[in-house]
């Protein structure tokens, strides 16, 4: 009896406090928007010290060195990629005294709305999807530039207005474009080329002889990663650009001033149908074998020989380097630009990048911006061990990329009139994700109904802009 | 003297309280069951009412608009604007071949491989799929599956039999069935423990028994055994019936989908919609659909199980 009253008594005081502490760890989450807290006394610390140590006040361009502190950053690069961005910190973390963290995440389109949603964001996310950006914008949860009290002049000086325009929204600064890639490249291999006796083709009808020879030649010519539906958004981008001017190409993903069905974009299917049919004969494996084959595989049955050529972008290189150790990038596969449609329009460079964006407004994220846009972060950049990127900062040349794929591709940016940002990550995720990916599937199945696929895709731009 | 019986009577209070009613003991349990299953179900109802995205999912309150949209508008959902099914008839698919699949394999491995010579040999393979992660395993069958012979292994039987290789996961047709298969594979591995361990429980004096009165092995096995069996076999039915609802790693990995949506099912829908396309409210509708699909199945097994308060 005895010993049941003090179990009651136990009782009394265990049940409030398991209560509390349930309590306690379900509002435990607010400390995270504390985290300025302790930044703005390092800061304090870093203006105390600042007096003293007035010599750095000289070096404006990368910082103040000593505000240390630290910060967060979360990209979706890993292996290769990783160990260069890497690199880059380090030289950060030497030229400022912050710590820098950096999170990697292969699924960050995912896993970043998740953790703004639950309050935790990373101080810096690197991010490539624009429309999803302009999201974050709208839903308030990102530090502008100005806000952030970035220097303008710096940025200004090293980068061109229509790299700045890519990171503005609403008006605002909110985004510094970093690591670009072309997708404006066509890798073949160039034994196979001669054997042929082709060259690289300038216009898109010389391209289109070259697959037809091939399959004269009872070859296959293409390869598609069409299970990976953006391969076939990227092919349509580049055509799109070409038929129809960058003016018109922001007209059709940013705006939807353009519908899909307009005869701009019909034009450019037919061409592209022009390009890929018969399917069963140009594509390896018909639309069928493309559609069950990932990006990565497809490259690799260009350089199995199961194919001649493979169109997608830049960063592909990485991916035979890796896979292909036996073949010498350059000489074995290398790319040639895509070639043009109309004199009018040229060849535009369509690519993809990572926009720096802010949601902690911290001096060492200020700083962070500032260093990532100087010419010494960028040399790092492009001269890393590996994975190293290329920047569209005014004071990185292209003879600084050891790989020669790399040079070649830097130099095509950085000579490009026209840089179009890649617009399936313009478009609104239901279109530029979803609805593109499907409609371009169809099509490859059923080249002959451009129109079906073409309303297809604009009941769901309808819906969604 | 007086305080002292003031304090007992308290004590005595509480503890009569505590005694009496029962509830009470329940509360922390309670608590962690409404914070972590009925706030978020009444969340997702809540947003699916809304128009916004992951980090404002109730930006604009639209009533029942993704209801009617994604049973109306939606190319994938319920129209079969993209060849050959919807994402609700391959769901239907799914839950009637993939269900049937899991239980008669699972059955005849548990049955037939029951007092064999390489009995613990061959069960250890069939259940050795539970340990692999099934995004793995979905890694692994996109590989089974390739549209190239010499990359997968059901083309390279396929081919030494004559036939021209098929790109299984890449044609409209074939997408939604082969998904059903690997997902009959990772499954079995359940479904044929449970099964083996009801099979195992049929007092082995039945079967001897019908089988004295001169009853084939087949006859044996449908009217003795089975009967035993099947509450479990009901038991992982339905279970593999909700499973079949909300699968969304196979599809991911094997197909995203596709090829041109034709192996969307409910449960990617709803991860789709509100992860990759951002569209939390319309994702949500979705959701609370899959769950209103769902509910009768999970009454029926609590029913079955005794669950819900009477004896069964």
């Amino acid at each position: 009896m005895k010993r049941e009253n003090n179990m009651k008594r136990l009782m009394r005081w265990l049940v409030p406090l398991l209560a509390l502490s349930l309590i306690a760890a379900a509002c435990g989450d607010d400390d995270d928007s504390d985290t300025s807290a302790p930044s703005e006394q390092s800061d304090s610390d870093s203006s105390d010290s600042g007096g003293s140590d007035g010599d750095d006040s000289s070096d404006g361009e990368s910082g103040d060195s000593s505000i240390g502190g630290s910060i967060e950053i979360m990209s979706n690069w890993g292996g290769p990629e990783q160990v260069g961005f890497e690199e880059v910190l380090a030289a950060f973390t030497k030229a400022t005294g912050i710590e820098a963290t950096y999170v990697s995440e292969r699924d960050q389109e995912t896993v970043l709305p998740t953790r703004i949603a639950g309050g935790s964001p990373p101080d810096v996310s690197i991010f490539s999807r624009p429309g999803q950006v302009q999201q974050f914008v709208d839903d308030g949860v990102l530090v502008s530039y100005a806000d952030l009290g970035v220097d303008m002049s710096l940025l200004e000086n090293h980068y061109s207005q229509s790299v700045l325009d890519l990171g503005t929204f609403n008006g605002e600064l909110y985004g510094l474009l970093t690591a670009v890639n072309s997708k404006s490249t066509f890798w073949y291999k160039p034994a196979s080329f001669s054997a042929q006796g082709f060259e690289e083709p300038s216009t898109v009808d010389e391209l289109d002889a070259i697959i037809e020879g091939y399959v004269d030649a009872g070859l296959t010519p293409l390869a598609i990663g069409a299970l990976d539906g953006w391969t076939l958004t990227d092919w349509f981008e580049n055509l799109y650009v070409r038929v129809a001017g960058p003016e018109n190409y922001n007209k059709l993903f940013v705006t939807h001033e353009i519908e899909w069905t307009d005869p701009t974009v019909v034009e450019t299917m037919e061409i592209f149908a022009d390009l890929l049919t018969p399917v069963d004969d140009v594509v390896l494996g018909g639309a069928a074998g493309a559609n069950s084959t990932a990006f990565i595989d497809a490259f690799d049955q260009v350089l199995n020989d199961d194919a001649e050529i493979y169109y997608e972008g830049g960063f592909m290189g990485n991916f035979a380097r890796e896979n292909f150790p036996d073949l010498v990038g350059g000489e074995d596969y290398t790319f040639f630009p895509f070639p043009e449609i109309d004199p009018a329009f040229g060849a535009p460079v369509v690519g993809g990048g990572s926009f720096a964006i802010a949601f902690n407004n911290t001096p060492q994220v200020k700083a962070f911006i500032e260093f990532l846009a100087s010419p010494e972060a960028n040399e790092v950049w492009a001269t890393t061990s590996e994975g190293a990127r290329i920047n569209p900062n005014s004071g990185v040349g292209a003879d600084l990329f050891a790989d020669p794929l790399t040079g070649l591709e830097a130099a095509a940016i950085l000579a490009a009139d026209v840089f179009v940002f890649d617009g399936s990550d313009l478009a609104p995720s239901a279109v530029g994700g979803d609805a593109m990916f499907t409609g371009l599937q169809m099509f490859l199945e059923n080249p002959d109904d451009i129109n079906g696929v073409l309303e297809f895709i604009e009941a769901a731009a309808d819906a969604a802009y | 003297m007086v305080a002292v019986e003031v304090g007992k009577g308290q004590g005595l209070s509480i503890s009569r309280l505590l005694k009496s009613r029962g509830e009470i003991w329940a509360g922390p349990g309670l608590l962690l069951l409404a914070t972590f299953f009925v706030w978020p179900l009444l969340r997702t109802i809540w947003v699916s009412f809304h128009k916004g995205s992951i980090i404002k999912p109730t930006r604009e309150f639209v009533g029942i608009n993704n209801y009617t949209d994604l049973l109306t508008n939606d190319p994938s959902f319920l129209k079969t604007e993209l060849p050959p099914w919807s994402a609700l008839f391959n769901s239907g698919l799914w839950v009637v071949f993939f269900t049937v699949g899991v239980i008669g394999v699972g059955l005849l491995v548990a049955v037939l491989g029951d007092d064999v010579k390489y009995e613990k040999a061959l069960k250890a393979a069939v259940f050795l799929p539970i340990v692999i992660s099934f995004t793995a395993a979905s890694v692994v069958f996109r590989l089974v599956f390739a549209a190239d012979s010499r990359i997968g292994s059901v083309n390279a039987l396929w081919t030494t039999f004559g036939f021209d290789s098929v790109a299984w996961l890449g044609q409209a047709g074939t997408a939604n069935t082969t998904l059903i298969v690997a997902g009959i594979w990772v499954w079995t591995s359940l479904s044929m423990t449970l099964l083996s361990s009801a099979y195992r429980s049929v007092p082995t004096e039945l079967r001897d028994a019908a089988r004295v009165d001169g009853a084939t092995a087949a006859q044996t096995f449908w009217r003795v055994s089975f009967p035993v069996m099947r509450p479990t076999v009901v038991v992982v039915a339905v279970t593999m019936i909700i499973n079949a609802l909300k699968a969304v790693d196979l599809v991911l990995v094997m197909t995203e989908g596709g090829p041109s949506a034709s192996s969307r099912i409910v449960g990617f829908t709803v991860f789709w919609e509100i992860f990759n396309n951002n569209r939390a409210g319309y994702g949500s509708s979705a959701a609370v659909l899959l769950l209103i699909l769902v509910l009768p199945l999970m009454w029926y097994q609590m029913r079955n199980a005794g669950l819900d308060g009477e004896t069964s």
